[in-house]
């Protein structure tokens, strides 16, 4: 059977890439004494499918992995957290009657991250949610594009102390890190990328955002394939 | 910027966030708080087995809280230099400085510069004399010390030895002297009395003690972590890792671990069983490594393997085993561990020169070995050597070729396909507890000679590689390994003018060595030279438990190409029996 394990990714574990952290789930899973499926072929290894990769320093209070077992869901949970390292907690765990294909599904997240100053800019933050176009200069591997980012943000909201943001995800993504040191450039406020959560990840279903949880939620009571 | 900054700035903030699944409680109210300290980047410490070991034992101590600090690599030093921020332990980011103790994990001579490294980003004078109450004790241990001179000047205090008993020794010591209000000088005073003990400053080549190195005495009982620390990050032997015996039968005159690791003490295949149930358990590694100096000749191996294997199998744990030589191949091994390629050392080309070192490996056994395992279905191979061993002639090194071709035609009288020989030439470097201590080593135009005549004939081996160890690197280890308390001043000289992480090949710069040796007028060739059998040499005052007539016995069975048996077939009363009882003499 298929087991989603909805978990942390904080504290010291924020700094672990995508590949290392695939190792520490195997050991983690090891040492719980599951039985994992293994992949068949010359070198067989354990199925464990990660959702979409967080970049390396944020934390997450919505990362979703994948395992075929026969672990019963209650079990997991617990056996698992015994043994999980600090920052790897899992929090909830899903039986979906089909493979929710987590990572291919994810089209946008929500984060939050500590600010100063914007609340007096509040107005014009929050409007570039409205901008037709929006070019933001992007870095990568030494190379500097400029980007319009303008159709990669759903929502922009001001709280006290707070700036939170729901941006594309997945196949395409819009690092959060980047982003929201871009909007503190452009209307002149601070933010504290050490400070900076993940808290949410979306679907499209019928063309409209729904919550991971729901959606996997929505599996484990039907296997009809859902409409993407 | 803050420390958490920084770290998001560096290439691989895991190298120093701490939090690894096993660290013990580091909140426990203590009175000696200690840093182990490895001089190389996170991935290589975190590799290391000893290490380990000693985190654990002092953990595990009511009174003891270790912490742990490796090299920075060159961005987060850099970064930690800017910010004003001194080196800080891995688990509370504490300043090295602000420690009781910390114990620098002293592997090989190439680490030397990586002390001052650390000690310098954690702002600590390098000389023991310049550091007052306000330091830490510094501490040295790991294979090093058994010539510790050459960086005995910047150390307080040495292990030398096995460390899990000795630490809690001296860590007791600490806690006593610290709780009566004794200084620096008397605490070394008395921890000089704790065996393996060296104080440098107490006991000087004008004045010497001999320092007597410890050992685990009941090998089978001694502490071994099972719920280790488990790496953030992807280190360089990233296994669990379990000894199955100290010591080794083989007494190969050019190896060091051979003679030092002496008395034999093995663990028993029930206890090796249990560990390594625990260790799946506690550590969940895809990986265990059963290690020693020479795996196959672990009196239980077969044993042990029938029962672990359906274990193993059944967590989906490979069992390793490194360190087989090619006379204990057998079937059952091959079959447990994961065909990939076969690694064996023979280490000199011909049946004489192999005497002469006393590897006791003939060539039947190497086919014998290498059919069985090409018949596994193994088609690679891979062979160490070593070049510049004493008495060596172009004969030698002829030998080599000619036993590459042999492995081909092996391979091909029963096998399709091509076979890869890997051929891994080092350099011979006389090292000190070894019946070649007073060897010369061939000078580096000696050395280029050697490896451009055995590169121009592999080279027409089909399926034969070369390589070949770089002869800068392997002059300065040997310079190192036979060097007395002169040397000092050439690393920190060294150090200053740029000269760090010295076994990585990219930052390792001879020139800056030269340079400083001839500034300082220090004439290479004293250490690099034959040494005289008349005159004490600088090490002799630490007792490795191998007698001097023993080694000099062995040195002139081997100008005779005699060998010598392995300890399994006969005592030959190496002297190793005064410091614990040898295994190989009780099963008898």
């Amino acid at each position: 059977m298929i087991l989603v394990l909805k978990h942390y990714k904080r504290g010291n574990m924020k700094y672990i890439s995508h590949i290392d952290l695939l190792r520490h789930f195997t050991r983690t899973f090891r040492r719980a004494g599951f039985e994992i499926e293994y992949s068949g072929g010359f070198n067989p290894h354990m199925q464990v499918n990660l959702g979409t990769p967080l970049p390396l320093g944020i934390s997450s209070s919505a990362e979703y992995l994948t395992v075929r077992t026969d672990v019963p869901k209650e079990e997991f949970l617990e056996e698992y957290n015994r043994v999980a390292p600090a920052g790897l907690e899992g929090i909830r765990v899903f039986q979906p009657l089909t493979n929710p294909n987590v990572a291919g599904r994810t089209v946008a997240a929500d984060y939050s991250v500590a600010q100063s100053g914007a609340e007096e800019k509040r107005r014009e933050v929050e409007g570039v949610v409205n901008l037709l176009s929006l070019p933001m200069q992007i870095e990568k591997k030494g190379e500097t594009t400029v980007k319009d980012v303008a159709p990669l943000i759903n929502a922009i909201k001001v709280y006290p102390g707070r700036l939170n943001v729901s941006l594309a995800a997945g196949n395409v993504t819009l690092r959060p890190d980047k982003f929201v040191e871009f909007l503190a450039g452009k209307f002149d406020f601070e933010v504290k990328t050490t400070d900076l959560w993940k808290y949410e990840q979306y679907v499209r279903e019928n063309g409209v955002l729904l919550e991971m949880d729901r959606f996997l939620e929505k599996l484990e009571k039907s296997n009809e394939e859902t409409k993407v | 910027m803050t420390f958490e900054e920084i770290l998001l700035k560096s290439e691989k903030p895991a190298r120093y966030s701490g939090g690894e699944y096993n660290t013990p409680d580091m909140e426990k109210p203590c009175d000696v708080r200690f840093c182990i300290c490895m001089p190389d980047l996170y991935e290589v410490g975190m590799s290391n087995l000893g290490l380990k070991i000693l985190y654990h034992v002092l953990n595990d101590q009511k009174n003891v809280v270790c912490e742990r600090c490796f090299a920075p690599a060159l961005d987060f030093r850099a970064l930690l230099k800017e910010n004003g921020i001194p080196l800080m332990s891995l688990e509370t980011k504490k300043p090295l400085k602000e420690f009781d103790m910390v114990g620098f994990s002293v592997q090989y001579e190439m680490l030397f510069t990586g002390v001052l490294y650390v000690m310098d980003a954690a702002g600590i004078p390098f000389y023991a004399k310049d550091r007052g109450e306000e330091y830490p004790i510094i501490c040295g241990g790991g294979p090093s010390t058994i010539n510790p001179e050459p960086i005995a000047d910047f150390f307080d205090l040495f292990m030398v030895g096995e460390g899990e008993e000795m630490i809690v020794k001296l860590t007791d010591l600490y806690a006593k002297c610290k709780a009566a209000g004794k200084t620096k000088t008397q605490f070394l005073a008395l921890a000089e009395k704790i065996e393996g003990i060296y104080v440098p400053s107490r006991n000087t080549p004008k004045r010497r003690k001999i320092v007597k190195k410890a050992v685990v005495r009941d090998f089978e009982h001694c502490f071994y972590p099972t719920a280790q620390l488990m790496p953030t990050l992807e280190v360089v032997h990233d296994r669990a890792m379990l000894e199955l015996y100290r010591g080794c039968q083989n007494g190969c005159r050019f190896c060091q671990a051979g003679y030092y690791y002496r008395p034999i003490r093995f663990r028993s295949k029930n206890t090796v069983k249990a560990l390594i149930e625990r260790l799946i358990r506690e550590t969940g590694f895809d990986e265990i490594s059963l290690g020693s100096l020479s795996t196959g000749d672990y009196p239980y191996l077969e044993e042990l393997l029938s029962e672990v294997n359906p274990i193993c199998a059944k967590a989906r744990v490979h069992l390793a085993l490194p360190s087989l030589r090619l006379s204990s191949f057998k079937k059952e091994f091959a079959e447990s561990s994961r065909k990939s390629s076969l690694t064996f050392a023979p280490e000199a080309g011909t049946q004489r020169l192999r005497d002469v070192i006393n590897k006791n490996v003939t060539e039947e056994e190497i086919r014998t070995g290498l059919s069985a395992a090409f018949d596994q279905g193994y088609n690679s191979v891979k062979l160490y050597f070593m070049l510049g061993l004493p008495t060596e002639t172009d004969e030698d090194l002829m030998g080599i070729v000619e036993l590459v071709k042999m492995i081909r035609r092996l391979y091909h009288e029963n096998h399709k396909g091509g076979v890869n020989i890997s051929v891994s030439c080092s350099v011979f470097i006389p090292k000190p507890g070894t019946p070649f201590q007073w060897e010369r080593q061939i000078t580096r135009e000696e050395m280029s000679r050697k490896q451009f005549l055995l590169k121009d004939e592999l080279r027409k081996v089909k399926g034969a590689s070369f390589h070949y160890h770089d002869r800068e690197t392997s002059e300065l280890e040997a310079i190192f390994a036979r060097g007395d308390r002169a040397l000092a001043p050439l690393i920190e000289l060294a150090y200053k003018k740029g000269a760090m992480f010295d076994s990585w090949t990219e930052h390792f710069h001879y020139e800056i060595w030269e340079e400083a040796m001839a500034e300082l007028k220090i004439d290479k060739e004293k250490y690099l030279g034959e040494q005289p059998l008349d005159k004490p040499l600088p090490w002799e005052f630490i007792d490795i438990g191998v007698t001097r007539a023993f080694l000099l016995r062995e040195r002139e069975k081997a100008y005779r190409a005699e060998c010598t048996l392995g300890c399994d077939k006969g005592c030959q009363g190496c002297g190793a029996m005064a410091l614990a009882l040898c295994d190989e003499v009780k099963k008898k």
